[in-house]
């Protein structure tokens, strides 16, 4: 690999000796980001397309100099936040440089007046919003992944924190992006609330996974720490009645901080349902395994259960029909005190109508507590010899129980599904799917996981949803996006020859590229 | 050796299935800005090498040099992992191959600095102070501050030695911590207390030697423990705020987070400001586990950020390590130890030792 | 039809007007027509004006009439989505979900006549409203011609993410890259109480301030604006609610801080801003960061701060065509995404 030689020399010349690795722990580390494909992969002892190199550029400058080297070369860049993408987005799959932007994490300016931060592409989620809340500042960005992502990471995937009903998804709180393009430049694009003439360029680079550019750094708004809380729970009669209540609220213009309905079996499996004990036995079987608190240590016993439960999908999810139909609905409204009793009053109207049975507020306090629990819960999983992965979808809430309805049948038969109903907007509201399965062997595992997915999305797309709401489509959703995107597609080749005329960001990502 | 990792097959594979949930409280990866480093990665390349899917070899032995064992991962862990734990015997593992770095080695075994003030003290007595890898300074403030608490006369470990061997075991050389702990154990035998002023000795007697069948009859306390509440005539010796950094071993390690604050209250006019995390989430100084000797531009790149975001405040840790290390790191800023400047704020007669 | 042209047909547009100097007009009813349009303007390097009914001729371009492609598709009552072909003009539109109980939020007198079509190519900004946001905001598909002569798809979603969202690309870009041809917005039950407040401040940027409090306080007029009064500076707020709130304008007064001022003069210039017949066009004119609203305020007779956010705010002013806004360090990428996007073509 005699170029690969040069261009490392050139990239330890420009970015220092040891700001650029090449040995084996960094590029197996690099190999991968946290897609459950590729973890399937590696227990199947597949051997992962490594990356020639890792780089971290330690400013703007330098990720200009390191785009400029692998240009002149063609060869392709894969921006790298955290690696806590779930679609492969950030996986070398072609091979070249990974760009680790971590380095990039200054705190650049934070104007509580004008209500804005500007913040380095590396910084992570969780470091981010702890400093602000110590001046009194939020962001209001947070998803599950806060403790291992970056800014970065979720302006490029389009990401959406569990308080996105209040606060928006990530591309609502962007005023301008600096990133650098494939022709090495440094720019920054026209703030949100510019004037001039242009498409809307910060659009066009939030979400472009690492295919347009590099971030190095955004514009955010920010808000005041919250001064109240108001927290409700609900026993709803079924799910339906959930999302009356969840539209209502975001129809009357009021913004809630958090909306999340769970389904039947997510409902049980929450334990907030007091009628669940009506629930099935390999249910409650599953149930006890899972939530044995995290110290319940593995057994042999216990893994064997878990795949017998999962092995047999189809009976399982018949035993999810026998549930009540009953979901528990946790809001919470935030922000100064007259808009939250506002809006919580107004929740409870809704609720009452529905038929809500109140459940006070216990169920959301739980909920805030322990909202990363359930994120621990994967390792034990996988520790047992079985997989679990989420996907989210978003339509109308008109077409809302359809696709709902339609995603559990079409994926039934392969993997075990629950689903919560969270990030509502007036319009309507994503899906989130949780699918956890198992196979003889890891090969067998990743046959029954890739029928899932296919189903999942065939299906969504059938129903006219978008197919993913925040965790981007990297290679996971690839195949579905042309049907996804149509013509529109041809605006998408036409920014990469803008903006990446030698087709170095992260290829094949998003799109197959042509021929391949 | 690689078998000693056969205990540790939970820990690993939870580690390796987790989405990185203690990722942004490893400082040392967030120093590194490098996925490699995070506990993921570290657990990732030792599972990799326990099951044979890559080599036990320097690249290996070179990657587990980068923890502190500050334990902020484990604060986040729901599964309780305690990757420092397995890690070091990653580390005995790559030592007994032959993979070791050197410095990390080295450090393992190295001394105690000069303590002149700790040789003056006649071997044996009810109370007996383990000074560590602290410096002269600091062991006479705390001798100092161990008589103002009442806790004279003070006097050594039978046999003389200063530390627990704790680096031994951090360095991948557990046999040989055995040997000098076990050693020092001997020394402490017929005392009633044991004071130690490097917290990771203190962690070292309390949880580890236990751990490996081997106890200290007498209590084990830190010096921050051993004085807290005991020191009166204490007189305001710094204007204005500090910022107190809790240290790893003596905070998540032993617990002790509050006697050392209010301690400080007592000698500055201003307030003890907390870190933007602190107590169980506290940053990490950088120096523990042989960071500083085997990467030291990371160990002080970690140390600076510890304390970055509170800039301009004088800092105070109750680690003379960890203070010796702060002090390079971020070159310039004042950093105390906690023992030194306590010590300047008892009131005379002993003033003129300063 | 107005003086100067003569019709054709051409084999790929069929019926057109075409006038000296390279100016040419085809009224469009089908959104394929418009793709087709698109695509033999650009062969014949011809600007795209949308327009709705005759106008003189413009040389070396081409008129796209949008009257044709007007109307109301569908409503999805339970989502609140309207899906509205883009040749329709604002107050149409309006009318159209009225009529259905519904609203597009406030519909400033000098949008009123603009197609949707216009408004998104222009990215237009005159509607800023602190609830219903931009005429631009608020959407949840939107289907586009490209200078291709093709047609996008888009599934009809509150968000997604699914890569760039690339029908932003029509967005404020002219037809250059494409112009929406109908498009799913979100619509609203009707206000069934709309007030005015007034309150007056001693200058700009004290009335900014004091807006942004509200914000803060999740307070969401459906339009407001600050505009010199003597040495005062007043800031008016529309405040439209379902009932639940009675006490609406005293709130708003407190929450901001100001000394409530007569509201008759505010209804005036409510009536003058939001009746299509009575108003100007406003256009933006400079945005002006927190604290320093008076000083672009400065020297600038008869404006008025329309957009007031957190971080800044927008001055506006009466004219008969939109600013010529300078090209940015962004226009040679315009183009060139415009080319790339027609040498794909090719
Ligand atoms: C347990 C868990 C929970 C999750 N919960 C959520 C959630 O609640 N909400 C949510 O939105 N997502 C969630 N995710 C998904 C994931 O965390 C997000 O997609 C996140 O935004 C990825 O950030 P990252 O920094 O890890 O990016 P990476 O995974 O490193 O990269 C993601 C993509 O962005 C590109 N990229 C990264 N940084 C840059 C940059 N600076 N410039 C250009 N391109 C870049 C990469 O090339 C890649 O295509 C979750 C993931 C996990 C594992
Ligand atoms: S220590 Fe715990 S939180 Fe960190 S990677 Fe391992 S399992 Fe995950
Ligand atoms: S002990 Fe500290 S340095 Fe070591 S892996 Fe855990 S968090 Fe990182």
């Amino acid at each position: 690999m005699e170029d690969g030689t040069l261009l490392v020399e050139a990239l330890v010349a420009r970015v220092g000796p040891d700001h650029v690795r090449t040995d084996a722990p960094d590029r197996d580390a690099y190999s991968r980001d946290l897609w459950p494909r590729s973890q399937l992969e590696r227990l199947a002892g597949d051997p992962p397309t490594r990356p020639l190199a890792v780089v971290w550029p330690g400013d703007p400058a330098e990720v200009a100099e390191v785009v400029r080297l692998c240009a002149a070369r063609g060869v392709p860049i894969v921006p790298f936040g955290a690696g806590s993408g779930v679609c492969g987005g950030a996986r070398p799959d072609r091979g070249g440089v990974v760009l680790d932007v971590k380095r990039l994490k200054a705190l650049r300016r934070v104007d509580p007046v004008a209500g804005e931060i500007e913040v380095e592409a590396g910084m992570m989620g969780e470091l981010l919003e702890r400093r602000l809340e110590h001046r009194g500042l939020t962001l209001g960005h947070f998803p599950s992944s806060i403790v291992c992502s970056t800014v970065g990471g979720w302006l490029a995937g389009r990401s959406a924190g569990q308080c996105s009903s209040r606060y928006g998804k990530i591309e609502d709180m962007v005023v301008d992006l600096e990133v650098v393009t494939g022709d090495g430049a440094i720019r920054r694009t026209p703030r949100a609330d510019a004037l001039g003439p242009g498409p809307d360029w910060n659009q066009l680079f939030v979400g472009s996974e690492g295919t347009l550019g590099v971030i190095t750094a955004a514009t955010l708004r920010v808000h005041p720490q919250p001064a109240e809380r108001a927290f409700g729970g609900w026993l709803m009669p079924d799910y339906r009645a959930g999302l009356a209540v969840m539209r209502g609220a975001m129809q009357a213009g009021d913004r809630p901080a958090v909306l999340r309905l769970y389904d039947a079996l997510d409902t049980f499996m929450v334990g907030a349902n007091p009628h669940a004990a009506e629930g099935g036995g390999a249910l409650s079987r599953l149930k006890g395994l899972l939530s044995a608190g995290h110290d319940g240590g593995p057994s042999r016993l216990k893994h064997a259960v878990l795949r017998a439960v999962l092995g047999s999908p189809a009976l399982t999810n018949a035993a999810v029909r026998a549930l009540p139909a009953r979901c528990l609905l946790i809001t919470v409204c935030e922000g100064e005190a007259d808009e939250v009793a506002a809006a919580h009053a107004r929740l409870e109207r809704l609720a009452a109508t529905a038929g809500g049975q109140p459940l006070g507020e216990g169920p959301g306090r739980t909920w805030l507590a322990h909202r990363h629990d359930v994120s621990f819960k994967q390792s034990k999983i996988y520790e047992a010899g079985c997989f679990v992965d989420t996907f989210e979808v978003a339509t109308t809430w008109a077409r809302l129980p359809a696709l709902y309805e339609g995603v559990r049948r079409a994926v039934g038969p392969h993997v075990l599904v629950m689903a919560h109903f969270s990030h509502a907007y007036p319009g309507g509201c994503s899906i989130y799917f949780t699918f956890a399965g198992t196979g003889a062997d890891a090969v067998a595992m990743r046959r029954t996981y890739d029928a899932a997915w296919r189903a999942g999305l065939d299906t969504a797309q059938a129903h006219g949803a978008v197919i993913a709401h925040h965790h981007g489509a990297g290679l996971s959703r690839r195949a579905h996006m042309p049907a996804a995107h149509g013509e529109a597609r041809r605006w998408f080749d036409a920014l990469k020859a803008t903006f990446d005329p030698a087709g170095i960001f992260n290829p094949g990502k998003l799109f197959a590229e042509e021929g391949a | 050796m690689l078998r000693l990792l056969d205990a540790h097959r939970h820990a690993i594979d939870t580690c390796v299935f987790c989405p990185k949930l203690c990722r942004f409280a490893c400082p040392v990866a967030e120093a590194a800005a490098r996925e490699t480093v995070t506990p993921w990665g570290l657990m990732t390349r030792i599972d990799d090498v326990h099951v044979g899917r890559a080599p036990l070899d320097a690249a290996s032995g070179a990657l587990w040099t980068h923890c502190t064992g500050c334990h902020r991962c484990q604060a986040v862990c729901k599964h309780d992992n305690d990757v420092p734990e397995v890690l070091y015997d990653a580390r005995a593992a790559a030592a007994a191959g032959g993979h070791a770095p050197e410095a990390l080695l080295a450090w393992g075994r190295s001394g105690t600095p000069p303590q002149p003030a700790f040789d003056a003290l006649p071997e044996g007595g009810p109370v007996r102070l383990v000074p560590g890898h602290v410096d002269d300074a600091t062991v006479q403030a705390a001798v100092r501050l161990l008589d103002a608490a009442g806790h004279g006369p003070l006097g050594r470990p039978i046999g003389g030695a200063g530390a627990s061997g704790v680096r031994l075991l951090e360095a991948g050389l557990p046999e040989a911590f055995d040997a000098a702990a076990g050693r020092l154990a001997d020394g402490l035998e017929g005392a009633r207390l044991v004071v130690c002023l490097d917290p990771a000795d203190a962690l070292a007697l309390r949880r580890d030697l236990p751990a490996r069948g081997r106890t200290v009859g007498a209590p084990v306390q830190h010096l921050t423990e051993a004085v807290a509440g005991r020191l009166a005539n204490l007189t305001p010796i710094v204007e204005g705020d500090v910022l107190y950094l809790d240290a790893c071993r003596l905070g998540r390690g032993l617990g002790v987070y509050d006697a050392p604050r209010r301690t400080l209250e007592a000698i500055v006019t201003g307030r003890v400001v907390e870190a933007v995390m602190h107590h169980a989430e506290g940053g990490c100084c950088g120096a523990g586990a042989g960071l500083a000797a085997t990467q030291p531009a990371l160990a002080a790149q970690v140390g600076r950020e510890a304390v970055a975001d509170v800039p301009g405040l004088p800092v105070v840790v109750a680690s003379g390590v960890c203070a010796s290390h702060l002090r390079v790191a971020t070159a310039g800023r004042a950093v105390h130890g906690w023992a030194t400047l306590v010590a300047r704020a008892l009131s005379a007669p002993s003033q003129e030792e300063e | 039809m107005t003086d100067g042209w003569t019709p054709h047909h051409d084999g790929a547009v069929g019926d057109l007007w075409t006038a000296p100097q390279g100016a040419a007009r085809v009224e469009v009813a089908e959104p394929v027509a418009v793709a087709r349009a698109l695509a033999w303007a650009a062969d014949r390097g011809l600007q795209v004006q949308v327009v709705r009914g005759p106008r003189a001729p413009t040389p070396r371009a081409l008129q796209l009439d949008v009257a044709p492609l007007s109307g109301l598709v569908a409503v999805d009552e339970i989502s609140r989505v309207a899906h509205l072909r883009a040749g329709t003009t604002w107050a149409e539109a309006e009318a159209l979900v009225a009529a259905r109980g519904l609203t597009l939020g406030p519909v400033p007198g000098c949008v009123a006549d603009t197609p949707i079509m216009a408004s998104f190519a222009q990215g237009d900004r005159r509607r800023p409203s602190p609830a219903y946001g931009h005429l631009t905001d608020g959407v949840l598909a939107l289907r586009a011609a490209l200078p291709t002569g093709v047609l996008t798809r888009s599934a009809v979603a509150p968000r997604r993410a699914t890569g760039p969202d690339l029908a932003r690309c029509v967005v404020g870009a002219g037809a250059a890259l494409g112009l929406a041809v109908d498009v799913h917005l979100q619509v609203w039950a009707r206000p069934t109480t709309t007030v005015v407040a007034a309150v007056r401040f001693g200058g700009w940027d004290a009335a900014h301030d004091g807006a942004a409090v509200a914000l803060g306080e999740g307070l969401r007029p459906a339009w407001w604006c600050a505009r010199r009064r003597g040495r005062a500076v007043e800031l008016l707020a529309g405040l439209w609610g379902d009932g639940t709130e009675p006490d609406a304008v005293r709130r708003f007064v407190e929450v901001t801080g100001g000394d409530e001022a007569p509201p008759e003069d505010a209804q005036a210039w409510r009536d003058a801003r939001l009746d299509p017949a009575a108003a100007e066009a406003w256009w933006p004119q400079v945005v002006a960061p927190r604290g320093g609203l008076a000083a672009a305020a400065k020297g600038r007779r008869g404006v008025e701060a329309w957009d007031l956010r957190q971080a800044g705010a927008t001055l506006y002013a009466p004219g008969a065509a939109a600013p010529p806004f300078e090209r940015d360090a962004w226009a040679a990428s315009s183009d060139r995404l415009a080319h790339a996007l027609r040498a794909e073509e090719a």
